[in-house]
């Protein structure tokens, strides 16, 4: 039974309460619009389709999660215990989809899938052109599964390269089937990282507005979108109603799927690598073509339309001037450390705040730290338009707060709100792997606890920091509806210069900025996500 | 196109980490004054204070805009800054920050969300010497700087454009609806929508956008851009969109096979619509935001867009330049835009009556 009441208030649960507090500005903020604007839960509920939109989201968000979940695995255990062709390369290119915004993956299907598309042309040969159509529920399906396997990809990969095979290779010797030693012994040990990446992958979906603005599947984000100016409260009410779709999946997912820890075995040998035989050269080229789809095609894209704006530069444009890709790129520079310097302090800032909460919400199995928990992993469901005029509300209309009003404080604080779940994710995943012998050894051998945290368990939760750390950064450089509203004035960013350009229908510029975003994310990515969960046991 | 400078760790160096706990401290203590006093406006100075940086809030998007906020800075020697959105966001977010918002300039693509924060007594009503050059609202709280026409886009190797009906009542009928895309969601075809409710009635309008859906009416684009890429690809045969986004996107790629398809003089298939320029009532920065919206509509300003963004233009000195779009415009019917923003949610009601989903 979990205790109600924690039996005495420490300081790690008065910081966490307080941290989770700014958490629950953008929810205090729909309240107060809900009520200044005097409507109902019912009058809105009565006024406004809801249950229909709901249902798309939820649909969606459960049909990627689940595909995702299934590459995600598939491609952590490939790695970490096969013997897969090329896995070196691999290695470094699975995880990459996470730098796509999921705004060009969307505008660049809408162009390659379409009929006359060179793609389509392809499925048109292969007799798929009428089973195939990249639009609607498909189409949206099928660019949020490449975008967001990674985040199921990465904590299960870290969490099967820190395990032994010990057991497997005594499952072997009883003679079992090697699927049945993955589900009966591998995959209880590692559902809960897997579990774990699949809530961000939900979060992702629900929230998620270029994908299905873009192919057209319209849901709740959509109509958020749609009637945030001619009817607010509906869209305020529509918010609060993701919101509450996060909390519940992040309830059940607590609930039902996160397990106690199950370790077969202490620290010991080395894991066993699994002969796939001929296999591995197929399963390597499959995992290519996937990761093609997410990362090949759409950059090829964006290279064809700065091929066509070059092409034509000296056509039209009189006084905008012509296209040149050198004046787009030196253009980009100022942005591009824009881009840099803020992603890093909103980084900084989320890992900071995020390991004293992780580490009060692992260690204590309450109702404030339940709510904690909630609170801030919900908030990455949040519409940006909702996070972002909360943080106009909560500064400039409160005097105390004012002078930092069209800062980039204020910026970073509203991608605080919306990304601070990845960091808390990350950490207390690895703080939930952490051995419980280890800290009774070490107090039994009369380390402070002080001393036992700094010594002993922050170096070993190095690499879930880093990884939030990366996380965080990837996403904060994707991020568009909050930066538009909430940065300094004259402050822009790459994604915000690509939204802007590709709206109006600059592609050549729009894929310039596109692709100097996709180089930073990457540059990011390698250096922060990739290389501290890069599988140590490639060879043995 | 640097406007100016971007360097916003420059301004004020604060530490970040004093800032988070200022921030949870505050937020603890104080109460959330959601509406704060606002200053009374001051009354504007009408001599232009170089000194005084101007602070824009922009629909329209960069690459559109910018160029003639560059030359306005040169003329005048006052700086500009620009925040970048869509228009409906950059109204929501002026709304939320009130008489406090930093911004002495709205431009909007189109009327509806200048009618938003008009609604909401946000914007400063305009001196005659300006309102006068061009188009306005009644109540003077707008211009219009640009204008863009409805158009119906096609595919020059599939439809020849004599066989297209003249008035864009007809092409709800089936023959022609199951060949035509249109997006839903793009707020230039739902001010349409409003403009084709004022015109034949909210019934018959309804009635119209419910049998283009029945027939077979392609809906679910997500932009203009789209539209006009898949008609020049030959995935759509016609697409009901604003004419100047073919003329960029030949610009890019001179060799696509579309072309706009104009309706009917007086049809309200090729009504106008207005991107607009106001000043907001709570801009201590009058005299430099006039300044601005002068110039706007000057004869420089109006060459720019006629050139540059391939739009029409609006201010009288500048039809007089040009005669051949001063017919075009003088044909074409202004459909009370002020109820273009009000009317946004009856028009919204609407499309979901029709079967569409947002």
């Amino acid at each position: 039974m979990i205790q109600l009441i924690p039996k005495k208030i420490s300081p790690l649960a008065i910081i966490s309460t307080l941290i989770a507090f700014l958490f629950s500005l953008p929810l205090i903020y729909i309240f107060l619009r809900l009520i200044t604007e005097q409507s109902t839960l019912i009058t809105i509920i009565y006024s406004t389709e809801i249950f229909k939109p709901l249902i798309r989201t939820v649909l969606l968000g459960v049909t990627v999660t689940v595909f995702s979940l299934l590459l995600g695995t598939s491609f952590a255990w490939l790695i970490a215990r096969t013997n897969i062709a090329m896995k070196s390369i691999l290695q470094i290119l699975i995880p990459l989809p996470l730098a796509i915004p999921s705004f060009i993956i969307a505008s660049t299907y809408v162009i390659a899938f379409r009929p006359s598309g060179k793609i389509y042309d392809f499925l048109t040969i292969l007799k798929l052109d009428n089973i195939i159509a990249f639009e609607g529920f498909i189409g949206a399906c099928v660019s949020l599964i490449l975008i967001t396997y990674p985040y199921i990809y990465l904590p299960t990969l870290a969490r099967l390269s820190m395990l032994n095979t010990n057991a497997e290779e005594n499952a072997k010797m009883l003679q079992q089937r090697d699927f049945s030693i993955f589900y009966k012994i591998t995959w209880p040990q590692i559902s809960n990282a897997a579990f774990a990446g699949s809530v961000l992958t939900f979060l992702y979906v629900i929230s998620d507005f270029g994908v299905v603005q873009l192919l057209g599947y319209p849901n709740l984000a959509t109509s958020i979108y749609a009637n945030r100016l001619a009817s607010p409260t509906t869209s305020f009410m529509l918010s609060f109603i993701l919101a509450i779709v996060a909390i519940s999946i992040i309830i059940i997912e607590k609930k039902y799927f996160s397990k106690k820890n199950t370790f077969f075995n202490a620290p010991g040998g080395l894991s066993k690598i699994i002969n796939l035989g001929k296999y591995k050269y197929i399963f390597a080229m499959l995992t290519l073509i996937i990761i093609s789809f997410a990362l090949f095609i759409p950059v090829i894209i964006l290279i064809s339309w700065v091929y066509k704006a070059s092409l034509f530069s000296n056509f039209g444009y009189t006084t905008l001037g012509s296209f040149s890709l050198m004046n787009e790129l030196a253009e980009q520079y100022q942005t591009i450390v824009n881009t840099f310097i803020v992603a890093i302090i909103t980084g900084l800032i989320a890992t900071i705040t995020m390991v004293p909460v992780a580490y009060y919400v692992q260690k204590n199995q309450n109702i404030l730290s339940t709510v904690i928990n909630g609170l801030i992993t919900s908030m990455f469901a949040i519409p940006g338009l909702v996070i972002a005029l909360a943080a106009v509300r909560f500064t400039l209309h409160i005097s105390f707060f004012e002078f930092l009003y069209g800062t980039a404080p204020v910026l970073i604080f509203a991608y605080l709100i919306t990304f601070g779940a990845q960091s808390l994710r990350s950490i207390y995943a690895g703080i939930s792997v952490l051995d419980t012998n280890l800290e009774y050894l070490a107090k039994t051998l009369g380390a402070s606890s002080w001393k036992n945290v700094t010594k002993i368990q922050l170096p070993l939760l190095l690499n879930p920091i880093l990884a939030g750390f990366g996380l965080v950064i990837l996403s904060t450089i994707k991020e568009l509806p909050v930066t538009l509203l909430a940065s300094p004035v004259g402050f822009k960013t790459l994604a915000t210069d690509v939204w802007i350009d590709y709206d109006d229908g600059f592609l050549g510029a729009a894929a310039v900025s596109s692709l100097c975003l996709i180089l930073v994310s990457l540059i990011f990515n390698f250096f922060l996500v990739i290389r501290t969960n890069k599988y140590k046991n490639v060879s043995s | 196109m640097n406007i100016a400078s971007k360097n916003i760790f420059a301004t004020k160096k604060i530490n970040v980490f004093a800032i988070g706990i200022l921030i949870s401290l505050g937020a603890l203590f104080s109460a959330c004054n959601s509406e704060s006093e606002s200053e009374t406006s001051k009354s504007a100075i009408d001599t232009v204070d170089t000194s005084k940086t101007l602070v824009v809030y922009s629909g329209r998007k960069e690459k559109l805009i910018a160029p003639i906020l560059i030359q306005f800075t040169a003329a005048t020697g006052i700086k500009i800054k620009v925040k970048y959105g869509s228009s409906t966001d950059m109204a929501l977010l002026i709304a939320e920050e009130g008489m406090k918002t930093p911004a002495d300039v709205f431009i909007s693509q189109s009327p509806g969300p200048v009618g938003y924060l008009a609604d909401k007594n946000f914007l400063a009503k305009l001196p005659v010497a300006i309102t006068s050059q061009t188009v306005t609202s009644n109540s003077g709280n707008w211009i219009g700087i640009s204008a863009r026409q409805r158009v119906l886009v096609y595919n020059t190797n599939t439809v020849d454009p004599k066989n297209i009906p003249a008035s864009i009542t007809e092409l709800s009928k089936p023959e022609w609806a199951s060949r035509i895309a249109i997006s839903a969601k793009n707020s230039s075809f739902q001010d349409w929508l409003t403009l084709l409710r004022l015109e034949i009635g909210d019934d018959s309008a309804e009635k119209w956008l419910t049998d283009f859906v029945t027939n077979g009416g392609k809906w679910d684009y997500g932009n203009n851009t789209s539209i006009v890429q898949a008609v020049a690809a030959g995935e759509q045969e016609m697409g009901l969109v604003n004419h100047y986004y073919l003329l960029k996107l030949k610009a890019e790629d001179p060799t696509l096979k579309a072309a706009n398809y104009n309706f009917a003089d007086g049809d309200i298939g090729g009504a106008v619509l207005l991107a607009t320029a106001s000043i907001l009532s709570a801009s201590d920065n009058k005299a430099n935001a006039k300044a601005l919206l002068e110039y706007l509509v000057s004869n420089d300003g109006q060459k720019y867009f006629s050139t540059a963004t391939y739009e029409y233009l609006l201010s009288d000195n500048a039809r007089a330049i040009d005669g051949k779009l001063d017919t075009f415009l003088n044909k074409v019917k202004f459909v009370n835009f002020d109820k273009l923003g009000s009317e946004l949610a009856e028009t919204l009601n609407l499309i979901k009556r029709a079967g569409i989903t947002l």
